[in-house]
């Protein structure tokens, strides 16, 4: 099937206009599938660190969401083990007006401000809500352990 | 209105289009503009500029078709998540007829059409203008994809374009007309034997019937080597052609050998159908031969184990040949082979209760025998089964012919008893009649005597008394028998020799009769 002029468009200008902090780079083999990487934004535990991400755009797309996931480990309550994140515009909040260029921005909103009322990550909102700032120190470890190109 | 228009030429184009095979003209989608973006024309759904722009109750716009998919799958607005009815959608025409004038390019820009226009118009340029827009060479046969500009170059050259042979005036394939010179009817042919020119269609008729054309005789094919223009064959050749003479004879035998051939062919094909047959034939007899050598090599086992019995069969069916060969001869010589019969039979009747009893015994061992064969044997089971069954009746059916010969024998015997018996009956008489007339002659001694102590009254006449006393002895014989034999034996030593024998002949003779 040939690609929506959509994507291909909104491929063009993720390469001629990147967010801040964001590059998404479609598969030569898979113009659906993208590698991101989104640094990690300042005044957040996730500073400094680079957080890769893989994006697929199904089929259905943009009637349905891109499916997002952390490559990179990650300590955030949104977040489990395995990269998959709670975002409520990946899931049912999701409409045909937004773009991969909002979803990953959402994305890196989301790392400035961890939500653990909405968790994924049960133990790390645990962490999160008892002890926050030991939580935060923990992320920034594993920031520097995991995150650091 | 312009978006009722647009739609109406572009559904216009698609039926046409789908009428000559072709792809649609273009996808309203993939237009190019030339106007930089303007993010305020586009749909937030397909991000380009609108096309039949739809405004929600909440103020959204989008285009119909984005909306209305947009809707099945979530009922909010995309932009606010507002519910929207699809009802309530309604049309923004001023923004259509924006968006209508965009200047486009030709979406075959990328083959090389340059042209520019309001985007309204790109269906109408594409279906007229456009040469770089794909399309079908006219000819049915060849049916080639190629851009319009390229059409008329390609008609001229079309090896399926149909074109006039300029001397018959029929529509000849292009590429096919070399092909067609070579056979035109209406093209000039010379003759190669008398070098007349015309058309071919005549040609074919001439050529039948130049008289300069080199022809076999007609009778070649019964061997007549002479070949020669076709003018001399009648004129010169015809008289003097030895075969000519024969023609008719020629051509009976001519049929004939068809005919011949024929039925040759027919009996060919008889003699196919029959061969299988034969075939079958042939096998069934073979078959048949086997059965028969088993069924004979049974026989002889149970011959060897029960020879008595065979040789009883055999010696009934010897009788009853040798009566039916012999049914008018001497009936003399018939009672004593009776006799002789009875005789042998006695005999061969005791051989028989022993050797039954053997044959008894050996038959055991024998079906013994076939028992251990058909356990040894699982496949050959079933035929030593059928074997024995066919045994079974084959043992039955000779007691049937030995019940039968049995009966007859008894027959026999009993006639030969019968008619032994007349005969001892009537030796019996003839005896009396021996012993009468010896009481006859001791009558007449006795008396003789007598008269010689005692001299006789008178003499009386010699064959008197003899003939009374025959008539009285036939009473007295019959009395006392048994008391004139022994009396019987001293006369007989002198006159005897020659009377009992005679007696004795005369009864043979009145059995005979």
């Amino acid at each position: 099937m040939a690609l929506p002029k959509r994507i291909i468009k909104e491929t063009e200008r993720l390469m001629a206009d990147p967010a801040p902090g964001i590059s998404a780079t479609a598969h030569e083999d898979n113009l659906r599938y993208f590698d991101v990487i989104i640094a990690g934004p300042t005044q957040s535990p996730f500073e400094g660190g680079v957080f890769k991400l893989e994006l697929f755009l199904p089929e259905e797309y943009p009637m349905s969401p891109p499916k997002v996931r952390f490559l990179t480990k990650i300590y955030h309550p949104n977040i489990d083990k395995l990269g998959r994140i709670c975002l409520d515009i990946l899931k049912d909040k999701w409409s045909p007006a937004l773009q991969i260029r909002t979803v990953l921005l959402s994305v890196q909103a989301l790392l400035s401000s961890p939500n653990p009322d909405d968790p994924l990550a049960n133990d790390v909102a645990q962490h999160w809500k008892e002890n926050e700032n030991a939580a935060i120190q923990t992320a920034q470890e594993w920031t520097r352990k995991y995150a650091t190109a | 209105m312009a978006s009722d228009s647009i739609k109406d030429s572009t559904s216009n184009h698609d039926r046409k289009d789908r009428d000559l095979g072709e792809e649609p003209l273009y996808d309203p989608r993939s237009l190019q503009y030339l106007e930089p973006t303007q993010a305020s024309l586009q749909c937030s759904v397909c991000c380009e500029y609108f096309t039949e722009p739809v405004s929600a109750p909440c103020g959204h716009t989008f285009c119909r078709s984005c909306i209305e998919q947009a809707l099945e799958v979530r009922s909010g607005c995309p932009l606010c998540r507002t519910t929207i009815d699809p009802s309530s959608l309604y049309e923004v025409i001023a923004l259509s007829r924006i968006c209508d004038e965009l200047l486009v390019y030709c979406p075959h820009k990328a083959l090389g059409c340059n042209h520019t226009c309001q985007r309204i118009q790109i269906g109408q340029h594409l279906k007229d203008d456009c040469i770089y827009i794909g399309t079908l060479c006219r000819v049915e046969e060849c049916r080639k994809k190629l851009l319009k500009k390229d059409l008329s170059e390609h008609m001229e050259s079309c090896p399926y374009k149909r074109v006039d042979c300029l001397m018959c005036n029929t529509k000849v394939q292009k590429s096919q007309l070399s092909e067609h010179h070579k056979t035109c009817p209406a093209e000039s042919v010379t003759c190669p034997h008398c070098e007349t020119t015309r058309t071919r269609l005549r040609h074919m008729e001439h050529i039948k019937e130049c008289p300069r054309q080199i022809i076999p005789c007609s009778l070649s094919e019964f061997g007549c080597p002479w070949t020669g223009p076709r003018l001399e064959l009648e004129a010169t050749h015809i008289p003097q052609c030895p075969y000519e003479a024969i023609r008719g004879f020629l051509g009976i035998s001519k049929t004939r050998m068809e005919a011949l051939e024929q039925e040759n062919k027919q009996l060919r094909g008889m003699f196919h159908d029959i061969r299988p047959q034969v075939q079958q034939l042939r096998d069934q007899v073979s078959e048949l031969a086997e059965s028969v050598q088993l069924m004979t090599q049974q026989e002889q086992q149970q011959a060897a184990n029960g020879g008595g019995n065979g040789a009883y069969g055999g010696a009934i069916g010897m009788y009853g040949y040798m009566d039916n060969m012999y049914p008018h001869q001497g009936s003399q010589h018939q009672p004593m082979l009776s006799r002789n019969d009875s005789y042998d039979m006695v005999l061969a009747g005791d051989g028989i209760g022993e050797n039954e009893n053997e044959m008894r015994i050996m038959n055991r061992n024998n079906s013994l025998g076939a028992e251990s064969m058909v356990s040894n044997g699982g496949g050959v089971a079933v035929d030593a089964h059928e074997l024995l069954i066919s045994e079974n009746e084959r043992i039955k059916s000779e007691l049937e012919t030995l019940t039968a010969g049995l009966a007859s024998l008894e027959l026999k015997q009993n006639m030969a008893i019968m008619t032994e018996s007349m005969r001892m009956q009537e030796e019996v008489q003839s005896l009396r009649a021996v012993c009468h007339g010896l009481r006859m002659q001791m009558h007449y001694l006795l008396l003789e005597q007598q008269n010689r102590h005692h001299p006789p009254p008178g003499p009386p006449p010699p064959g008197s008394p003899a003939g009374g006393n025959n008539k009285s002895g036939g009473s007295g014989g019959a009395g006392g028998p048994g008391g004139s034999v022994p009396g019987g034996g001293r006369p007989l030593s002198t006159s005897g020799p020659l009377r009992p024998r005679f007696a004795d002949g005369l009864g043979r003779q009145e059995t005979k009769l």
